[in-house]
């Protein structure tokens, strides 16, 4: 069995380079490689480009700033006035898989103001490139692997027994499943020869840190390319005819890569809705613009309950005053603190939702894998989010200390002001639970493979 | 003496078709037998059986003692199978094909060897590494007979092996097999061509609706009366 598969190798290896369709698919895949490596870069470069840039734009803010108030100012002026960015700095390995970086923000600009509307505002995207995605290398990987696998299988028994060369190799002693095996093997090696050469110039073209993800990446796409292989082997054993194996394996890689996710969206947002968002919005709103019309000290009496230090503050006489100000939006704040706490609870159980569905679908858990991989999944902008509104907390706690003991905010105090970056980083249990999924869904389709070999026919007439 | 190959109640049916009905045959080493018989009675069935590319519906199939259905692999070993139609790789040489499928029934022959096969077969020498896409049907007929050649099998199967040849190459081919039978190959051969069939073989069998209706030695008749019993049944 050793010597006729290693014939069977050689075989395919010569057929493979004189095979212009074969060399073809090879070429496509690659430059469809290439270039998503290169758009995943291009989008990551203008992201930390644009990230680079807040920088000047907050000098140039304070340098504004300066001018306006050359001596002292009152801090409600400058917290009012004054932008700070909270930044969502991406993974070296973001530029592989784009994820949810395109969709999110990925910083935000945030002032002294009541947090939650800020936490939420975002430039405005166009929805259909938001609903194709980026093409990155793993959009090429997820999608476009599996066709490609897809392409070189679906015929592999079919063409020799309809071109007729089967009758002759079979006559040989060597069975129809070593037969079989030898061109599986070559062609999950070449796929694997090009996954690889994708990945290493990932990592080499976006500088994309050579860690232990290169090894998870290798596992988890050559997991995920024996199940396509699994797959399409499935129906190879069924010894229909190369139009039959076409349209079914083109069915379940659209039932698969594109209505199985769909429907995986669908489903976790109707089993598990999350209301909250407008509802939380509008409650902040209301409590902030009510706040102008209430009794200046009912509003301090509330606000000192949560900040009792600054009791002791000098009275609000005039009609405004920046200090009251900012009391109001800080209640505005805390208003919505638990509906806040439940619409991150149910986005949160939204999300362990999806990824469980996503079991369903090898596509959608390779994505989940890769985008937790790179950080860019909507756990990671999650967790940026939090991030910021902490961050809005420290600036609270640097800023209301100017404001509630009247003390001047001098040049030298936008030294010490709080700066904000959150740096993405790899969910290991996320990539584990998907690696996990991934080798179960690939065992799962060997297995129906292999039943489905032990009911057929072995008549090859 | 042994048997190289054997049907006992060997049958085939395809739901309500009977396609072969019980066939009792044995061929001794050396022995040429050829199956005459119309399209559709049996002939290719009973090849496919003998090949283990079909199970059988009742009976075994026995290649040099082994039953075909119990040793599907081990069974070509012995045997070497020349089709009708005789299709190779079109992208790889005559060489390269004939490498493949002796180095699948587990040969290891240098390059001289291999050509010599294809030189015995009748593949003219210019054409040994040409990709075979480009190979005329006589030309892929000679890698066929080069490949069951470099097996030195002990029973050759042909399925309408002249079918579509030129009278020249089906000559070539019949000294071929004569010069096979004479190194103890056993040849079991299906095909239209009762003069051919005359020619060569021991013993000639005419086979109609899935039954083997008639046997006998090829000394027994000439071609024209071989031919007028042949008509005789297939007008019955």
């Amino acid at each position: 069995m050793k010597k006729a598969l290693k014939t069977l190798l050689y075989t395919e290896w010569l057929n493979f380079k004189t095979e212009k369709s074969l060399l073809l698919f090879a070429l496509l895949i690659l430059l469809a490689g290439g270039y998503g490596i290169y758009s995943g870069r291009a989008e990551i470069q203008r992201q930390r480009a644009n990230i680079s840039h807040l920088d000047t734009l907050y000098q140039d803010n304070i340098a504004e700033l300066k001018a306006k108030y050359p001596d002292t100012a009152d801090a409600g002026d400058i917290g009012y006035y004054h932008a700070v960015f909270a930044t969502h700095m991406p993974d070296s390995w973001a530029a592989l898989s784009v994820g949810q970086r395109d969709a999110n923000p990925y910083y935000l600009k945030l002032r002294l103001v009541a947090v939650h509307n800020q936490l939420y505002s975002s430039e405005n995207t166009n929805p259909d490139k938001l609903a194709t995605g980026s093409f990155d290398l793993a959009f090429v990987l997820v999608f476009l692997l599996p066709l490609f696998i897809i392409a070189i299988c679906f015929n592999l028994f079919s063409a020799e027994k309809e071109r007729g060369t089967l009758a002759l190799v079979l006559s040989q002693p060597i069975s129809l499943s070593t037969f079989l095996l030898g061109k599986l093997l070559f062609r999950f090696g070449l796929v694997v020869l090009l996954v690889a050469l994708l990945i290493a110039a990932g990592v080499l073209f976006t500088g994309a840190q050579a860690d232990g993800r290169v090894l998870i990446w290798l596992s988890a796409t050559t997991l995920y390319s024996m199940f396509w292989f699994g797959v399409c082997y499935a129906f190879i054993v069924l010894k229909k005819s190369s139009a039959f194996n076409a349209i079914c394996l083109l069915g379940v890689w659209l039932l698969l890569t594109i209505i199985a996710p769909a429907v995986i969206n669908v489903v976790s947002q109707i089993s598990q809705p999350v209301t909250e968002g407008m509802a939380l919005t509008l409650k902040q709103r209301e409590e902030v613009h009510a706040g102008w019309d209430k009794p200046k000290d009912e509003t301090f009496k509330r606000f000192f309950a949560h900040y009792p230090q600054y009791r002791n503050t000098s009275p609000v006489t005039g009609r405004f005053a920046w200090k009251w100000y900012f009391a109001f939006q800080e209640l505005g704040d805390r208003s919505v603190e638990s509906l806040y706490q439940t619409y991150l609870s149910k986005l949160q159980s939204r999300a362990e939702l999806a990824n469980r569905l996503c079991m369903v679908s090898a596509p959608a858990t390779l994505q989940v894998l890769l985008n937790a991989a790179g950080g860019t999944d909507l756990q990671s902008h999650l967790g940026f989010v939090q991030s910021a509104r902490q961050f809005h907390h420290r600036l609270k706690a640097y800023y209301y200390p100017f404001l509630f003991t009247d003390k001047p905010f001098l040049h030298a105090d936008y030294d010490g002001e709080p700066r904000h970056i959150y740096q993405a980083r790899s969910d290991a249990a996320a990539i584990n639970m998907a690696m996990l999924t991934l080798l179960a869904i690939t065992i799962i389709v060997f297995v129906i493979a292999t039943i489905i070999q032990c009911f057929t026919t072995s008549e090859l007439k | 003496m042994a048997f190289v190959l054997e049907a006992k109640n060997l049958s085939k049916n395809y739901q309500d078709k009977q396609a072969l009905k019980p066939l009792n045959l044995q061929l001794q080493p050396g022995e040429i037998y050829s199956l005459l018989g119309p399209n559709g009675a049996g002939k290719s069935t009973t090849i496919n059986l003998f090949l283990g590319f079909i199970a059988p519906t009742g009976g075994m199939a026995l290649i040099n003692n082994l039953e075909v259905a119990q040793h599907p692999v081990e069974i070509k070993r012995y045997l070497a199978y020349i089709p009708e139609q005789v299709v190779l790789y079109p992208n790889l040489s005559g060489f390269e094909n004939l490498s493949l499928l002796s180095s699948l029934a587990g040969f290891n022959y240098d390059a001289d060897l291999l050509n010599g096969f294809l030189l015995r077969s009748g593949l003219p020498a210019e054409a040994i590494n040409m990709r075979t896409g480009a190979y005329s049907k006589g030309m892929r007929q000679k890698v066929g007979i080069a490949a069951a050649l470099a097996k030195r099998a002990k029973v050759l199967l042909l399925d309408e092996p002249t079918s579509g040849l030129d009278p020249k190459a089906s000559n070539e081919f019949s000294e071929l097999l004569l010069q096979l039978s004479a190194e103890g190959t056993a040849v079991f051969m299906a095909t239209h061509d009762i003069f051919r069939a005359r020619e060569v073989s021991s013993r000639i069998g005419i086979m109609k609706a899935g039954q083997l209706v008639h046997q006998l030695s090829s000394n027994e008749l000439d071609a024209h009366q071989l031919e007028k019993l042949y008509l005789n049944y297939m007008h019955d």
